[in-house]
């Protein structure tokens, strides 16, 4: 049974193929422009998580919107709405919904996304050395070792106050970034300015549960 | 026609829907609940249902029952049920339980498709058709054996098994029929074997699942044995005979501490009296705050899973819309009780909760045959998958309460020079260390091209279908070598597994972190000695005497210091051994440049 839809394009698949159903020439998308066929899922320039839910490729997003169009492209996608149809069909459904669900999961993660754009612009981190301590951090840093070492907590939840104001500090600090990335013409300095504080922010999240375990402990 | 089939522990049931309303098929006792209940008769003759549980008490050792409990499980794994039911057991492996009855002896499966195949009949008598495909549904929990098990009893039975659905999933569905459910709902499923809370985004007839979480142990039959053991203390007071000594009077106890149960549900005190367990009748006044201490401790269980479960949803109790409740066990008020509690709502039960996840499962076959076209369900995989990696930590790869299906990968590399092999070594569970988790499957990538250590790309990518089937796949990216494993488990995690892993990983996550830092910071140290020696060979000509000295000794300092069960002593080694190597490495770096420019290798240097 084909759903009834109206054909999703991919914005990048600008190619023609032949539909494998009714052979005709048709662009490159998620179903054929004349039997509403679904195809397969391009292998040698996958879709991005952006083209593949229809939205505008901005760091800052509409999570509503995001959300909307998952659950639409779902209901035309999920291979449940293929149980019954001859193959390939079934097979090119769970593709696009394999792919849609990840394209989902990052995209809805405010850390996933920002990643995503950082390796974009920056490239894979893979080679990157462990971050050094951030240098604003760097004093916090140690003299929290130095009590924990004492094991003096006292002063310790001073420091857990301070890291947590940091870090909520740091949250509404990747707002105003974002709307600098979304609105740069040049994106490598903003995305560089991103990658520095999502490290940044990585270290303040690891020294705060690292503290609160000590304390707990 | 595609049936829906709830397979319980306790009871069974099998329902369809007849122009979009749910229909439920009766046993011979007009109730749709068939008891999951077996009896093996001399002369090969079988009695399933309602029948065979009437004549329990006469036919002890004939019969099987809660068979569910040792679906896809080994012998380690029941220990402590084998203890408390009245069956004989054999196992010719540690794999596969069977259940001795006389001469016989039965698998779960076994007895499984016996239950499936009465309610197959019993829908084929009463509409004149014939049922080949069903919706078959299982504990979110489950496993991948434990799932695999459930759709071999289908096949056994004589049924296609279309696809396998998590109860509180199904029970959402059920509501979603007439358009109850909308926002974010909790359902809480406790039933007489498993404990699963799953919460679900309802929106525009499409159910996500956002999270789900349980506990595969514990039900109303631990509710009736806490009671049964209980009431056996009582006896032993009044006779000085322990009734739970002896197995056939701790089952017939069971069975009546299960009655007592329901009873204290309707009534606030009752007198309960038997004459099984001793010549003169016993009698004694049971009030429903006495049956609830006992209970407590098993009722306070299914807390903190629920909790995790709206924190992995990232919901605060107050986002919740509504609470649902599945399963025969939550018609205990304290269970109720519980849920309000952790909700803070009046927790809604307009469906019966013994019904509603048998409709649930016959709105998913109307749904796969394409008859409902508006609905959709969106489920997830319950447990992270990862693989090994240096050191027995957990490289995760897909997280739990991810989507299905879906995919993912990581990159890898090795760790010794000249590797031309790798094994690639499954891995189900939340902890951080591999020893704390289930071990899915193993497989070796090989005719890696020899490489020194930290150049090959080893890609490995998770491929979970929409039945939930994982698929492995290893691919050294450089030289495009292939190697793929589906992960198709004879056994995968046991119930138990699953919910002690997540219980010792909310336990363990400070000892865990511990442990993986050490770890690392270990493989640091032996990966810096071994570069730092290589460097040596080349580079001892090009340092002066006293830095050469300071370096083997910072050397020295940091392979002793590798026994050091400190992380933070072998990380100050470390840097102070980096920190010596620098001008080393630096003058080594400048010396391969200018060898590459002029064409000579390393080793050609005199």
């Amino acid at each position: 049974m084909l759903p009834k839809v109206a054909v999703v394009v991919l914005h990048s698949q600008s190619k023609k193929i032949n539909c494998w159903k009714c052979l005709q020439e048709t662009l490159a998308g998620v179903f054929c422009e004349h039997c509403q066929a679904i195809l397969d899922i391009p292998a040698d320039s996958p879709p991005s998580p952006f083209e593949i839910l229809d939205l505008k490729e901005t760091l800052l997003i509409n999570e509503e919107e995001l959300r909307a169009k998952f659950y639409t492209l779902s209901k035309k996608l999920h291979p449940d709405r293929f149980a019954t149809s001859p193959p390939p069909a079934p097979q090119y459904a769970l593709r696009w919904t394999t792919a849609l669900n990840r394209a989902y999961k990052t995209l809805k993660s405010k850390e996933e996304r920002t990643q995503w754009f950082i390796e974009k612009h920056l490239g894979t981190s893979s080679g990157e050395k462990k971050s050094a301590i951030p240098t604003d951090l760097a004093e916090t840093y140690f003299e929290i070792q130095d009590l924990l070492s004492e094991g003096n907590l006292e002063p310790l939840l001073v420091f857990k106050t301070e890291l947590e104001s940091q870090l909520s500090k740091s949250q509404s600090q990747w707002a105003e970034l974002a709307i600098r990335f979304d609105a740069a013409q040049e994106k490598l300095p903003a995305a560089q300015a991103l990658r520095a504080h999502e490290n940044r922010e990585k270290y303040l999240r690891s020294m705060l549960s690292d503290l609160e375990r000590r304390v707990n402990s | 026609m595609i049936v829906g089939i709830d397979l319980g522990t306790t009871n069974s049931l099998i329902a369809t829907l007849e122009r979009g309303h749910p229909k439920l098929f009766l046993g011979e006792n007009g109730s749709a609940l068939i008891p999951s209940v077996v009896q093996f008769l001399d002369g090969d003759q079988v009695r399933v249902g309602s029948e065979a549980k009437s004549s329990l008490n006469t036919h002890l050792s004939k019969t099987i029952y809660s068979a569910k409990r040792f679906m896809g499980r080994g012998l380690s794994d029941v220990q402590e049920w084998l203890k408390l039911l009245p069956f004989d057991f054999s196992a010719s492996t540690q794999q596969m339980i069977r259940f001795k009855v006389g001469e016989k002896s039965y698998t779960p499966m076994e007895v499984g498709a016996l239950v499936l195949k009465e309610l197959k009949s019993l829908a084929e008598r009463q509409t004149g058709q014939r049922v080949e495909k069903a919706v078959i549904t299982v504990p979110a929990y489950f496993n991948d054996a434990q799932r695999q098990a459930t759709k071999f009893a289908g096949e056994l039975a004589g049924l296609e098994v279309v696809r396998i659905v998590n109860e509180p999933t199904a029970a959402c569905l059920a509501y979603g029929l007439d358009k109850k459910a909308f926002g974010n709902i909790a359902v809480f499923d406790l039933g007489g074997g498993t404990f699963d809370i799953s919460i679900l985004r309802v929106s525009e007839g499409v159910f996500e699942v956002l999270a789900t979480n349980g506990n595969t142990a514990l039900g109303g039959d631990d509710f009736d044995h806490a009671i049964a053991e209980n009431l056996s203390q009582l006896i032993l007071k009044t006779t000085g005979s322990n009734p739970s000594q002896n197995r056939e009077q701790l089952a017939l106890l069971v069975i009546e501490a299960e009655k007592l149960k329901r009873d204290l549900s309707e009534k606030t005190s009752i007198v309960w009296s038997s004459n099984l367990y001793s010549d003169a009748p016993l009698e004694y006044t049971i009030t429903r705050e006495q049956l609830e201490n006992w209970i407590r401790p098993i009722v306070e269980k299914a807390k903190e899973p629920c909790l995790q479960c709206l924190r992995d949803a990232g919901l605060k109790p107050s986002q919740i819309t509504d609470a649902i409740l599945v399963g025969g066990s939550t018609r205990v008020p304290l269970v109720r009780k519980l849920v309000q509690d952790i909700f803070q709502r009046e927790p809604i039960c307009t469906l019966n909760p013994d019904e509603v996840v048998a409709i649930g499962a016959a709105v998913q076959a109307n749904i796969l045959s394409g008859q409902i076209s508006g609905m959709l369900l969106l489920d997830v995989i319950p447990l992270t998958l990862g693989i090994e990696t240096m050191g027995g930590v957990v490289g995760k790869i897909i997280h739990r309460n991810s989507t299905i299906p879906i995919s993912a990968s990581e990159t890898f590399t090795t760790y010794v020079d000249g590797q031309t092999s790798v094994d690639i070594h499954i891995l189900q569970g939340e902890r951080e260390l591999v020893k704390d988790n289930r071990s899915l499957s193993r497989f070796q990538l090989k005719g890696l091209p020899p490489l020194p250590a930290g150049i090959p790309k080893i890609e490995v990518e998770f491929i979970i279908d929409a039945n939930g089937i994982l698929n492995v796949k290893a691919t050294e990216l450089r030289t495009a070598t292939t190697a793929s494993v589906c992960v198709n488990p004879s056994y995968g995690l046991t119930d138990s597994e699953v919910e002690k892993m997540l219980f010792d990983s909310f336990e363990n996550a400070e000892k865990d972190f511990e442990d993986r830092f050490l770890i690392e910071s270990k493989v640091e140290a032996e990966s810096l000695i071994r570069a730092t020696q290589k460097s040596l060979l080349k580079g001892k000509s090009l340092i002066d005497s006293t830095d050469l000295k300071k370096i083997e000794q910072a050397l020295l300092d940091l392979q002793a210091s590798l026994n050091e069960t400190d992380r933070k002593v072998i990380q100050s080694k470390i840097e102070t051994l980096s920190e010596l190597t620098k001008p080393m490495a630096e003058l080594l770096l400048n010396q391969a440049v200018q060898e590459a420019l002029q064409g000579q290798k390393i080793g050609e240097t005199p």
